[in-house]
């Protein structure tokens, strides 16, 4: 044990091991209210459900399970030994924890887990009868067995030869035999067949490698990072066994630094007696060994101070806890915090240098960072959330989050918000899975901040790999076999995709990717996995990702006089894969422009992005007051809506099957018209009110209706929901339309720079037809016989959408109301349409 | 404290050669007023040693007497172990992390049961032990303290006149240089090891030592510029303690206790200069354009640009940069093949190897980066700590650095992947000012500070903010250019040249902020322009031009020595565009005539 933790205050630990004894055989576990916080991917954890009122001596069934060799390792945890004592302590609920066992466990606890095995070898039970019979004892019981053999032997001579002294000569004998006994005794370490480990208290909180220091010597910390190397497992020796050649007995040594100086004569009574200066020979089956591993944790960005670069920390891991890290895992990590001297020649030299190590105690990797996420929350956090949540635009307010320094693009940012916080995947009872995470491309003249919008959410994502078509093959974002430089094995090396596993990929420059290349993703988007083959190695690694893509129209610009298709040019097949498409197009307008430049401006002046209220004077004042929503929130917030796990109820399914079945009409329309206009030759879109409007791009394919399906669930996870909403429907194709709205509307304002391409409508039949669109998805999705309805505030929004002012619109309805077709309702709240119009069919 | 003058001067001297005593000494007098009970803390001591160097040290001429580890190797081996040393360096690598030092170590006599204290403070040497006597580690009365370790390199790049300056070590200098003269044969391996690894700019000379803060959370990061005052010591490097057995001092490194570190600064740099009035900044900028115009051969426009380019900064809050202003001057003679220096980070072509002969006078650290094949396929740019230890890469370079890109020097041929990551790494600087740091598992993305200047015949392979064709006298200015004619150039006189290295160092440091009615000014010209550009169909001008704009509008006021953006720069920003734009179209239409009809 070495003690470089210094004990200041007097402890007796006689006393220590009395409480400690008390504790483990006391100790009782009720299933009603267990205190252990579980982690539900804690495999680990030995515990058994206990149903409420049943009762467990928790530690000492795990004593009869260690004396029966069925398990090795005592865990002792923390909050056992807290709630124990403030139950023992009768009635004094103000119990500091500062006075308490548990924080001196907390405070020394090499020392104590030495007071713990003692405190346990004085406890261990025999082992039941079962465990005796074990065919493979290890060499020790041989060992003992023969040791305990020739003991009995050499008693009954020495008894003999005592009674014949004692008849003899009378006491004085007696006290010579017994050293010579006592001498022979094993170090306690060696028939010790368990190692103890201490489980962190629940509420122990997680550090960066970087905050522990010299002030948490010989404290157990808990310590959370990245693991970089792991070191093969090898036997670390604890005790040295030797035999001496001259009197046959085992002599012991124990080995508590790193490297020791072994020993050469042999000390045994009956050698120093006969001064026979045996010579010891070290044996190797008698020594007893610990499995060890060196471990590098290494800082996550996250805990990195800005513009600092991440520190490692040297973990030993000994038995237990071995093989529980894999180089890459993150993970918490609790165990001692322990200074190593420096060896070898300079420890000779009394160097005062010490390298600091983490003994493990407790090893908890953590599979998904969500999740840890969840359990970092504050009060404080916790507050701000739930004042979030009860926002009833809480969509809007938490979207606009999103990139708050790219300006405009709601509907995109709405997008993205649904695609950060993903659908919850479902699993069939054969095994197959179908995919959750929902897979947007953004398409868009260069310049409108798609690069942007797909940095910010990879950096919001826990698990988010920013990487672009163009600088990654195939390889690079799937997997690549690889030789390792160190041991020259293969090694098979996830890329891009496959570090994204439960997260977001965003590509950019999707378009410029090589054909080949792309093909290999189309397994990503769909299957989710990634199946290799190569150089021997044949296997399927999990890509559960959400991408992200971004890509240019052909030859860079959309160019409205090309189809939509033509100018997209992705392949259907992978086209199919997204769940929205988004086109972003550059367009000049007086009003974005002068806000674009005020924040551009505002950037250079500030050097910081504006909030609401700083451009309030003209990005309208609802938003003025609201409270800024940082990052941090951000993924709290994602991380609490992917907790959730909406259901879809029968009504809105029927619901949602109605629009589909609305929406493969139109494809069938789009694609009727397609075919007769390339009969008829003619060869521009037609505009004609209704039949295509919802232009055909891509296809209206059974992967439409579950990525409908995807974006109302991420809706609902956010509205914090139990139940898919026919309004998150609506949501759902509304975003999905919105992404074709940029483009239907697009040539209308256009009529100097492609000259024979006239103005074809004037707003108020552009708005109109706006609204007879939204009208036939409404027909087709409730067969309500009443008169159609819209709400004002959606048609708003889509007018603006399609780049009209709402005074258009209120001409629009003016114009209308006036010929009978419809009517507005006093507080302009509800659009009613008198005659339906001539919708699709 | 009667005979003030008298111990100054020794104490001084004292602190110079044997800094150890004199902290000897102050524990002993700080011990004797701590009370009984509570053990000394070492917070508090260090607080008591920097104040008690600081009164000495402030006073002038003091700093001076120190010697200096300047940016060769060879002075490793002149700084006698345990002085002072200053040190003007870059840090390389603070994640050597925390190391545990027991600062007093209570020891114990095996035999006789006795018990002592010995106390050390800013070393690490060996405490060398009596004959029964071990350091108890379980001593309630033990004091660690803890101190980070950094692993700092001279700057890379740095210029001469940015050293530091000690007078008293110019002759212990040129004495080292004939030293090294002389047994330049055979003897490096006295040298104490540096890595070679882990310095920028693979095969040139410089110097590295461990540093040593004790002042925990204080540490500064990476590659910021500190001047550290320290004691000089060799070490065992924290690494590798398994090979500690060989116990000569070859297998050592050299080691800095600082006791002092101040972030370098334009007072520190040019020292010697009063701070200018506000009214001289127009004079200075006159003289800086005047001169960077003669050096460019009478290229007003291109002068300006280049002025602007070399006040640029990089401000960077939240996920914003601002500031940024890479510069690409096109029209540099091509340089011939046989020219090329096989793989170092030295231009060869004439023309630009004057331009940065010109710069290095005025910036304090310049690098030049030759974009040849060789060298651009054989190094890496992007520090790496994929093995463990972090390893520099070319652009891991101190904060404020200028790199001059010579594109005149890349001819045809195979660009393999690592070039190509070198490259892609040098564009992600140019544009985001970003350096990636390849970590295992999570490469970290660092914002940096680079300005980077392409010299190129045509429009350089890289993205730049601002590209500008040279004018006619001024190409034909540099294709004459040799090294008898840049010789024979009239250098600025030292007075001007020091001048104008202070103009740079304010001017690019000032606070600086955008008036609302200006920016309110802009965003309604922008508003226009774009408005009027589509009326006419012509390109519209988009959030990069106007970004561009604003950060030239800024440097404009920057080089004025105005605090704030005025309009009348952004106005002088327009019209420079605009003389830009006008300049580019011309020269590329020139140049299109001109390969249309080659010249037989």
């Amino acid at each position: 044990m070495s003690a470089l933790a210094a004990i200041r205050s007097v402890v007796d630990y006689d006393s220590e091991v009395g409480k400690i004894t008390q504790f483990m055989e006391k100790f009782v576990e009720s299933g009603g209210k267990k205190q252990v916080a579980v982690d539900e991917d804690d495999s680990e954890a030995m515990v058994c459900e206990l149903s409420p009122g049943e009762t467990r001596a928790k530690y000492v069934n795990m004593l009869q399970r260690v004396a029966d060799r069925t398990e090795d390792t005592v865990e002792i945890s923390l909050d056992d030994v807290r709630a124990f004592e403030i139950e023992s302590s009768g009635g004094h609920p103000p119990f500091a924890f500062a006075s308490s066992l548990a924080y001196r466990i907390e405070n020394n606890a090499k020392c104590y887990g030495e007071l713990f095995s003692r405190a346990i070898d004085n406890l261990i039970p025999e082992p039941s009868e079962s465990a005796m019979q074990d065919p493979d004892a290890d060499v020790l019981d041989v060992l003992f067995q023969a040791r305990r053999d020739r003991d009995r032997r050499d008693r009954e001579v020495v008894q003999a030869a005592e009674q014949e002294i004692i008849k003899a000569m009378g006491t004085d004998a007696e006290g010579a035999s017994k050293q010579a006994l006592g001498v022979d005794l094993f170090p306690a370490i060696l028939t010790r067949r368990y190692s103890v480990r201490f489980v962190p208290r629940a509420n122990q909180a997680a550090q960066a490698v970087r905050d522990i220091g010299a002030s948490q010597i010989g404290h157990l910390v808990t310590v959370r990072g990245i693991v970089t190397r792991v070191s093969d497992i090898r036997p670390s020796m604890i005790v040295a066994a030797y035999l001496c050649d001259s009197c046959g007995c085992e002599v012991f040594q124990e080995v508590k630094t790193r490297q020791f100086t072994p020993l050469a004569q042999c000390q045994s009574p009956r050698c120093t007696e006969n001064r026979s200066r045996g010579k010891l020979h070290k044996q190797t089956r008698g020594s007893r060994f610990l499995r060890f591993q060196e471990v590098k944790l290494q800082e996550m960005t996250d805990q990195v101070p800005m513009g600092d670069i991440p520190r490692t920390l040297t973990i030993h891991c000994y038995e237990g806890s071995v093989r529980k890290l894999n180089p890459g895992d993150v993970a918490h990590i609790t165990g001692v915090f322990l200074p190593q001297p420096y060896t070898g020649f300079r420890a000779l030299r009394a160097g005062l240098l010490a390298d600091t190590l983490l003994e493990a105690h407790h090893i908890r990797p953590l599979k998904r960072r969500y999740d840890q996420l969840a359990s970092e929350l504050t009060p404080e956090l916790y507050m701000r959330l739930a004042q979030l949540s009860r926002d009833p635009d809480v969509f809007g307010r938490v979207s606009r989050a999103i990139a708050p320094e790219i300006f405009g693009h709601e509907d995109v940012k709405k997008a993205l918000l649904l695609l950060l916080v993903g659908a919850p995947t479902k699993h069939t009872k054969d095994g197959m899975s179908i995919r959750g995470d929902i897979n947007i491309c953004l398409m868009g003249d260069p310049g409108v901040a798609k690069s942007q919008l797909l940095r910010f959410v990879a950096k919001v994502a826990p698990r988010g790999v920013y990487t672009t078509g163009r600088g990654s093959s195939g390889v690079g974002l799937t997997a690549a076999v690889m030789r390792d430089s160190v041991t020259g094995e293969m090694v098979l090396e996830g890329g891009a995709l496959v570090l994204a596993d439960n997260g977001i990929c965003a590509i950019d420059e999707f378009d410029k990717m090589d054909e080949s290349d792309r093909t290999a993703i189309h397994e990503v988007m769909e299957q989710q996995t990634i199946s290799i083959s190569k150089a021997g190695i044949t296997t399927t690694l999990n890509a559960r990702t959400s991408i992200l893509a971004a890509a240019n129209p052909v030859r860079s610009r959309y160019n409205p006089r090309m189809t939509p298709e033509e100018n997209i040019n992705l392949p259907a097949a992978l086209l199919s894969r997204f769940d929205v498409l988004f086109l972003m197009l550059d367009r000049p307008n007086h009003d974005d422009d002068l806000l674009l430049a005020r924040h551009v401006a505002w950037v250079h002046a500030h050097g910081r992005h504006p909030t609401a209220a700083d451009l309030s004077g003209t990005a309208g004042d609802a938003t003025a007051n609201e409270e800024e929503i940082d990052m941090e929130l951000l993924r709290h917030f994602i991380a609490g809506a992917r907790a959730r796990n909406p259901v879809l109820p029968r009504t809105v399914a029927d619901y949602v099957v109605g629009a589909y079945v609305q929406l493969r009409q139109q494809y069938k329309l789009a694609l009727d018209s397609a075919a007769s206009r390339r009969v008829g030759g003619r060869s521009s879109i037609d505009t004609g009110i209704g039949s295509s409007s919802r232009s055909n791009i891509g296809n209206t394919t059974p992967r439409t209706l579950l990525a409908i399906l995807r974006l109302a669930q991420a809706r609902a996870r956010i509205r914090g929901a139990d139940a898919v909403g026919t309004e998150d429907v609506d949501e759902a194709l509304r975003l999905m339309d919105a992404a074709h709205v940029t483009l239907d509307s697009q040539p209308t304002g256009s009529s100097g720079i492609f000259g024979e391409r006239q103005q074809r409508s004037d707003p108020v039949s552009s708005i109109f037809a706006i609204m007879t669109r939204q009208l036939g998805t409404m027909q087709a999705v409730s067969n309500t016989g009443s008169m159609p309805q819209l709400n004002y505030s959606d048609v708003l929004g889509r007018v603006r959408d399609a780049g009209f002012s709402e005074a258009d619109l209120s001409r629009c309805l003016q114009q209308y109301e006036d010929i009978n077709i419809l009517q507005v309702n006093l507080t302009r709240t509800r659009i009613t349409f008198v005659s339906a119009p001539a919708t699709t069919n | 404290m009667a005979d003030h003058a008298t111990t100054t001067a020794d104490l001084v001297s004292e602190l110079v050669n044997a800094p150890i005593k004199v902290i000897d000494r102050l524990f002993e007098d700080y011990r004797a007023t701590t009370a009984a009970g509570e053990g000394p803390k070492s917070q508090e001591f260090n607080q008591i040693v920097q104040e008690h160097l600081q009164g000495p040290l402030s006073k002038p001429g003091a700093l001076e007497q120190i010697p200096v580890l300047g940016n060769s190797s060879s002075h490793l081996t002149r700084i006698k172990c345990g002085s002072l040393v200053r040190f003007r360096c870059m840090v390389q690598d603070p994640s050597y992390g925390e190391e545990l030092h027991l600062t007093v170590a209570q020891l114990v006599n095996s035999s006789t049961g006795e018990t002592k204290q010995v106390f050390s403070h800013y070393t690490d040497a060996d405490q060398v032990l009596e004959e029964g006597w071990e350091v108890d580690y379980s001593s309630p009365d033990n004091v660690f303290t803890e101190r980070e370790v950094a692993y700092c390199v001279s700057i890379p790049g740095q210029n001469e006149w940015a050293q530091l300056s000690a007078p008293a070590a110019a002759l212990e200098d040129a004495l080292g240089k004939l030293n090294i003269g002389a047994q330049s044969t055979g003897a490096r391996s006295d040298l104490p090891r540096v890595d070679e690894k882990k310095y920028p700019l693979r095969g040139c000379e410089h110097s590295a030592a461990l540093v040593k803060f004790h002042t925990p959370g204080r540490v500064p990061k990476v590659a910021s510029t500190v001047d550290v005052v320290g004691i000089y010591e060799l070490c065992h490097g924290p690494k590798e303690q398994g090979d500690g057995d060989d116990a000569s001092d070859k297998g050592r490194w050299p080691c800095i206790h600082a006791i002092l570190f101040t972030d370098v600064t334009a007072d520190t740099l040019v020292s010697g200069l009063p701070r200018p009035a506000a009214s001289e900044h127009i004079d200075r900028r006159n003289m800086a354009l005047a001169h960077l115009s003669s050096v460019l051969g009478g290229d007003d426009l291109a002068a300006h640009f280049l002025l602007l380019h070399l006040l640029s900064k990089t401000v960077a809050v939240q996920d914003v940069k601002v500031g940024k202003f890479s510069l690409n001057l096109v029209g540099f003679p091509l340089s011939s093949k046989d020219q090329a220096s096989a793989g170092t980070f030295a231009l060869s072509n004439p023309a630009t190897r004057w331009i940065s002969g010109v710069l290095a006078q005025l910036v304090p650290w310049c690098v030049e980066i030759p974009f040849e094949l060789k060298t651009v396929n054989s190094s890496t740019f992007l520090p790496s700590a994929e093995s463990g230890d972090l390893q520099a890469g070319v652009l891991q370079l101190a904060v404020d650095t200028e790199i001059i890109c010579d594109e005149t020097c890349l001819h045809e041929g195979t660009l393999d992947d690592r070039g190509l990551r070198n490259l892609q790494a040098l564009q992600t600087a140019i544009l985001d000012q970003t350096l990636t740091y390849v970590y295992p598992y999570q490469p970290i993305n660092l914002a940096t500070n680079l300005r980077v200047l392409v010299l190129s015949n045509g429009k350089s392979i890289m993205e730049n903010d601002c590209d500008l064709y040279l004018n006619e006298s001024s190409v034909a200015f540099l294709a004459r250019i040799d090294d008898e004619s840049a010789a024979s150039f009239k250098p600025l006189d030292p007075m001007h040249t020091e001048q104008i290295r202070q103009y740079l160092e304010l001017a690019r440091h000032m606070e600086f902020s955008v008036p609302t009615d200006v920016s309110n000014d802009i965003s309604d010209e922008y508003a226009a322009l774009r408005r009027e550009a589509h009326e006419k169909g012509e390109p519209m001008m988009t959030q990069d031009d106007l970004s561009l704009i604003v950060t030239v509008a800024r440097l404009v006021s920057i080089s004025k020595g105005e605090p704030e953006l005025s309009s009348a720069s952004w106005k002088e920003a327009l019209a420079l565009e605009t003389r830009r734009g006008e300049r580019n179209t011309q020269a590329k239409a020139a140049r299109a005539v001109a390969s249309a009809n080659p010249p037989k």
